[in-house]
């Protein structure tokens, strides 16, 4: 009697206690999640109906209701534009980077010679400083086509196909700006692609091969096996990816930069918070709308 | 090691091989049926692979080829990839302005620091979420998503502030009469790492809760059952266990603390750090260049003003900076690719 009453309590002991302890281990993110987190996402706010000023003492604020806001949206010169220009780039690149990252997994996944690797290879752009080389690549360019005749001398090989281009056969400007507007595109989508790829060949990897051996006895085509297999088992992560995509996209705008500029160079915490602010709001419209759309299409197993 | 693969649409090359080629016209058109899809496929696969790869690689090389090239030949269409000539000048100037050792020495160390942090605070705050039954303690894991979500600039400025006026309730204040100025001193990014709020660690932590949830629940209990407290059982039977998401994370930490300029930049500004300090380079680099003169040897080609030099440093700093990540690359590549691709993020 005494020993079946300790087999069923001993468990319930131990999850009583796995649970006290997880919380206790738990208090270091719940002290960042306050203090580092919600704090400032309160103050933030707060500040951006204030007019703020910094002096050795602390902050100063005095209320300026909505003010900010209206000068932020509509007197500063590029904001606005720069937070639409923001998110309708980030939505396409977001696509771009889906539908490569899901086609080079399936490319991964396959059994061939080497895979390890190109599988190394793929996901070097992870590691590499993405930004910095493409950034400072693009900067020589348009030096070297904006100092014309003088550089002239001194090309390498795709500025002079470019010059060529525009000197030779005739083509107009708008035409190779757009084409090499597709050309870094491949470049940037190729880059910012490896972390997605890692995470749908992670799921690709997770479906049994039951499935497939299914699929073939039945008779289903390669094709077939993708759209009925593949696709439905990976599509919880196609949600996970676009999100963590949108918001790796949003972390790499010119909008971090005005926010800091506005705030730290100009001293205009205000605006600067108004700024803040409006670009969370547009961010998590965007990122819950998308989430909304995209959990009505993905197809949970369980 | 590796789970078994689910059968690729590609032939088997091996198979090939082993069985005879067709001989008679009818033979040839019943194999090509079969096998000529296969073959067609395995062929658009390897060049679509190398087409990738090539475009992944050709920053490096161009950044390498032109680290190697003498500066005199910088430009010249006939040697774009392969220089004629080799010379260390670009690498020797952009060596001695990044002031390479020290800022190795403090990035490596910096950055490992934050990794190990960010690590550890991710595993046990994931594990946590994997394991803690309470509901209520669950929706706390959507506050871990919000911190994925809301890009870290949105909460520069109170952060920023927070750090500038560090205090902890009142106490430092009490003691020295002023509150503590931490900007520019890297304990604000081992704290922000620490309470997992610095970069990406909302990430990490769902990493760790995913890879923690796949593992069985029996393994604890049995712990238990031989008398292992909690902590014991978190180091000694779970991290060992964890060692596919450690090493995802470890990999993915290093990796953007030491790409990262913004935090870098908005908290510490360390002029040893090699991203902080290649950025403002890059941003000057004339003046970089004109600071430098007295330090270049006499027979030194130097030209400060001349654009495709600037160009040609700017590119052999940058290899200095990411080498590293490629070298560490290196060592753990195998371990990386596979603990990534078949344990790490999807539970």
């Amino acid at each position: 009697m005494q020993e079946t009453k300790k087999k069923t309590k001993k468990p319930s002991s131990f999850y009583r206690r796995q649970d006290r302890w997880g919380l206790l281990m738990m208090t270091p993110w719940l002290i960042g999640v306050v203090f580092f987190f919600l704090k400032p996402l309160v103050e933030v706010c707060i500040y951006s109906f204030n007019d703020i000023t910094l002096d050795t003492t602390g902050v100063q604020q005095s209320w300026v209701g909505g003010s900010n806001y209206v000068y932020v949206l509509r007197t500063h010169a590029t904001f606005y534009q720069e937070l639409i220009t923001t998110f309708a780039k980030a939505l396409p690149n977001t696509v771009l980077i889906i539908f490569f990252s899901l086609f080079a997994a399936v490319l991964l996944n396959g059994k061939f010679k080497f895979r390890g690797a190109a599988r190394v290879l793929f996901f070097l752009p992870i590691v590499l400083a993405t930004d910095l080389i493409s950034v400072e690549l693009a900067g020589v360019a348009v030096e070297g086509l904006e100092s014309g005749s003088e550089a002239a001398g001194s090309m390498t090989g795709a500025m002079m196909v470019v010059q060529f281009l525009i000197e030779g056969v005739g083509l107009p400007m708008d035409l190779i700006s757009t084409l090499l507007g597709v050309i870094t595109n491949v470049f940037e989508t190729i880059k910012l692609s490896g972390v997605q790829i890692l995470i749908f060949l992670a799921g690709l990897q997770s479906i049994s091969p039951s499935m497939y051996e299914v699929a073939k006895m039945e008779g289903a085509t390669g094709y077939e096996t993708f759209w009925k297999v593949t696709l439905p088992t990976v599509s919880p992560l196609i949600l996970t990816n676009v999100i963590y995509t949108i918001t790796d996209n949003l972390m790499r705008t010119s909008i971090i930069e005005t926010i800091r500029q506005t705030g730290f160079g100009n001293a205009q915490y205000g605006y600067s918070a108004a700024m803040s602010v409006s670009f969370l709001f547009c961010t998590l419209v965007v990122v819950g709308v998308v989430s909304a759309i995209l959990g009505k299409v993905v197809f949970y197993n369980d | 090691m590796t789970k078994s693969k689910p059968k690729g649409k590609t032939g088997n090359a091996a198979q090939l091989k082993g069985r005879r080629l067709p001989k008679t016209r009818e033979e040839w058109i019943f194999w090509m049926k079969r096998k000529g899809g296969h073959i067609f496929m395995s062929i658009l696969r390897y060049a679509l692979i190398l087409c990738i790869g090539l475009i992944i690689l050709m920053p490096i090389l161009q950044m390498i080829s032109a680290t190697f090239m003498s500066p005199e030949e910088v430009g010249n269409p006939v040697s774009t990839w392969v220089p004629s000539r080799f010379s260390l000048e670009h690498l020797i100037v952009a060596f001695k302005m990044l002031n390479y050792p020290q800022a190795l020495g403090y990035t490596l160390l910096t950055t490992a620091l934050q990794m190990i942090l960010q690590i550890l605070a991710a595993a046990v705050t994931g594990y946590s979420f994997a394991r803690i039954r309470s509901k209520k303690i669950q929706m706390l894991f959507g506050v871990v998503i919000l911190t994925i979500v809301v890009p870290p600039s949105v909460l520069m400025m109170p952060q920023y502030l927070f750090f500038r006026n560090f205090d902890i309730f009142g106490i430092i204040k009490a003691i020295t009469g002023s509150s503590l100025n931490l900007l520019g001193n890297p304990v604000t990014l081992y704290i922000l790492d620490f309470c997992s709020m610095g970069l990406k660690s909302g990430l990490y932590i769902f990493i760790f809760r995913q890879f923690f949830k796949g593992l069985p629940k029996e393994l604890e209990e049995a712990a238990h059952m031989d008398g292992c407290g909690f902590l014991k059982t978190l180091f000694s039977i779970i991290m060992p266990n964890a060692v596919p998401g450690i090493i995802t994370v470890g990999v993915l930490s290093f990796v953007w603390n030491w790409n990262d300029t913004y935090y870098a930049n908005l908290f510490v500004g360390n002029k040893l750090n090699l991203m902080v300090r290649l950025n403002e380079v890059s941003a000057n680099m004339q003046q970089a260049l004109q600071s430098m003169s007295r330090k270049v040897p006499a027979d030194f080609f130097f030209q400060d003003r001349n654009l495709l030099y600037q160009a040609s440093i700017l590119k052999a700093a940058s290899l200095l900076v990411v080498i590293p990540l490629i070298v560490l690359y290196m060592f753990v590549q195998k371990r990386f690719v596979e603990s990534a691709s078949n344990a790490g993020i999807v539970g």
